[in-house]
């Protein structure tokens, strides 16, 4: 007889526990997915604080690979946990404020977490984002904007305006040139940019070299449009 | 129209130097014997340029440079140094040493001589891009006080930030001069060989020397290769100075620069106004037989094989966004250079290499981007397609 109460409040707590743990179910589920690679490679302490800025991610459905990526380049490099999580959540902010205005700009244009990574990579290394949104406006129907926008970072890293660098990824699209080729713009800049040649010249060069067809005038590379 | 020099010989910067390639340069060709030894000599030059490079928007362009060079009978010896500003692009600052020993194999004052010669350039953009070239000749003159020529090879290096390997070259040239009075005439042909593909290039000049007046046109043509989209080109020029003192001149230059294949030189137009101050002036020669190339490589591969160079490294790692920044052992291909694995696929990657256990660098020559974790990381891009 008492067997039988003891089996009783052994289901009876095993129910409890089971409900408690279905409350909890989908919180935990989102975490683990938004956690989902680096338990195993990542220590307990980074693990904790990253979680958060991960979880916002996932609800706010970012590109999760890339923050994880971040996390485990910082775990790689044994960077203090704290400084991870505070590299995590900038990157993640980014994101967000990235795909804010690109939406704001580009209300029914699709954006893939790859795009929108380099977006806001581009934005970070001082792209306008009016520049960046409108390469979108000259996409191919299928043709990923992930190269085009990081290729538009490159060029206005090396001193191109980015409204003239904008121009020529829109043309890029638009003409169809490869973008194997395309991606070849800033390493043949790179060695047109000698001594007493200025960047929007080395471009020049640099499309020459690649049989790339400048925008039209009055948009063309060099035009010192900002 | 420069030759030796690692002047480059377009834009503000060779702008500004023209004459001061023409002058200092020519010297080389005429030999140790023919201009009197005034050792050391300093040259400073501020310009200012407006360049108008064929389809694009003109450009103005201030520069200031300096040059300090040290002559004897049997050796000629300079530094240079400047730094353009561009509109709206940034500066470069370029520095350059280059030295020419001059044997007799006539006996002294004989008409043949053997011209051994190097030279070095680096330069830097503001935008941090870097990139060195050296060059070696050997030349062979025959001359008397009127006319001479020469012939030799040169050889020459050279590697910019974006390239993992440097890229090689042989530069064979030939010309002759001539000397009527103060009028002088320099005739040169060269047919750089780089990446098994062969320019052939000639070109002309005419000077002439007077009192207060230095003179100097040029022209030149090229031949492209077969094979290759870049059109035959034909360019000529012309830079006067003036002599206010013996020691000080107004030079002013206008002219076209034909787009140089080899350093990867746009063509283009330009004027400059410039002044200049000497402890010496040197009078106008006939010009240096060869210019300095600027060789360009291939691009990087981007599938398959990708190898950087890591100098005095005894392991490389390499780990990145396609294997979750896990450190992978690369293979030494050959020394200091160390393979990636083929077979990345398309993409676009942030990558690191471990070097020894310890160090996270990015390779020289890759495109890289702080990481917020103090360091860089490097940008791979993996296309589809050829």
């Amino acid at each position: 007889m008492r067997r039988g109460r003891d089996l009783t409040s052994t289901l009876r707590a095993a129910l409890v526990l089971a409900g408690i743990c279905t409350l909890f179910l989908p919180a935990q589920a989102r975490g683990q997915a938004a956690t989902a690679g680096l338990e195993d490679r990542v220590d307990a302490r980074t693990l904790e604080l990253v979680r958060p800025a991960l979880e916002a991610a996932a609800r706010d459905s970012l590109p999760l690979e890339a923050l994880r990526a971040k996390v485990l380049e910082g775990s790689a490099k044994n960077r203090p946990p704290e400084l991870i999580a505070q590299v995590a959540t900038r990157l993640a902010d980014d994101l967000r404020a990235t795909r804010t205005e690109l939406r704001n700009r580009l209300p029914d244009a699709p954006i893939s977490g790859g795009e929108l990574v380099a977006a806001a990579l581009a934005r970070r290394q001082g792209v306008p984002v009016e520049a960046v949104a409108e390469v979108w406006t000259s996409r191919p129907e299928g043709t990923s904007l992930e190269i085009p926008v990081t290729v538009l970072a490159e060029l206005v890293r090396r001193g191109i305006p980015a409204q003239s660098a904008s121009a020529l990824m829109r043309q890029v699209l638009s003409t169809g040139v490869p973008l194997d080729r395309a991606a070849q713009i800033p390493g043949r800049f790179d060695r047109a940019a000698q001594p007493g040649v200025a960047p929007p010249q080395a471009l020049e060069r640099a499309l020459r070299d690649l049989d790339i067809p400048g925008p039209p005038a009055g948009r063309g590379p060099g035009e010192g449009d900002d | 129209m420069t030759s030796l020099t690692p002047t480059r010989r377009s834009g503000p910067w060779t702008t500004a130097t023209l004459l001061t390639g023409v002058l200092g340069l020519g010297v080389l060709s005429l030999g140790p014997t023919a201009v009197e030894a005034q050792s050391p000599r300093w040259e400073a030059t501020l310009t200012g340029a407006r360049i108008q490079y064929d389809s694009l928007a003109a450009l103005n362009a201030p520069s200031v440079s300096g040059l300090l060079e040290w002559r004897g009978p049997e050796l000629l010896a300079r530094i240079g140094t400047g730094i353009t500003g561009f509109q709206n692009a940034g500066w470069t600052a370029q520095g350059s040493g280059d030295v020419s020993r001059w044997l007799a194999l006539s006996g002294a004052g004989g008409p043949v001589h053997l011209e051994v010669a190097g030279a070095a350039n680096g330069s830097r953009h503001s935008s941090g891009f870097e990139t060195y070239l050296v060059r070696g000749d050997l030349r062979l003159h025959a001359r008397s006080p009127s006319f001479g020529g020469w012939v030799g090879a040169g050889v020459a290096q050279t590697q910019s930030s974006f390239d993992s390997t440097s890229v090689r070259g042989v530069v064979p040239n030939v010309g002759a001069w001539s000397r009527f009075g103060p009028v002088r005439l320099t005739l040169a042909y060269q047919a750089p060989e780089v990446l098994d593909r062969t320019y052939h290039e000639a070109t002309t000049s005419l000077g002439y020397s007077g009192e207060r007046l230095d003179l100097t046109t040029f022209a030149g043509w090229r031949r492209a290769p077969s094979g290759t989209t870049l059109p035959n080109e034909a360019w000529a020029g012309a830079s006067a100075a003036v002599w206010l003192s013996g020691t000080a001149a107004l030079v002013v230059s206008g002219g076209r620069y034909g787009p140089d294949v080899l350093q990867g030189l746009p063509g283009g137009e330009y004027v400059s106004v410039g002044f200049k101050l000497t402890r010496n002036r040197v009078r106008p020669a006939p010009e240096s037989p060869a210019r300095a190339p600027l060789l360009f490589s291939e691009e990087v591969a981007t599938r398959g094989s990708i190898g950087f160079e890591v100098e005095g490294a005894e392991t490389v790692e390499v780990a990145g966004d396609w294997n979750d920044w896990t450190p992978e052992p690369l293979a030494r291909d050959r020394d200091d250079r160390w393979t990636l694995p083929a077979g990345l696929a398309p993409g676009i990657y942030r990558f690191n290499l471990r070097v020894d256990g310890t160090r996270w660098v990015v390779p020289d020559g890759v495109p890289s981007s702080d990481d917020g974790f103090g360091g860089e990381v490097g940008i791979l891009i993996i296309t589809e397609g050829s």
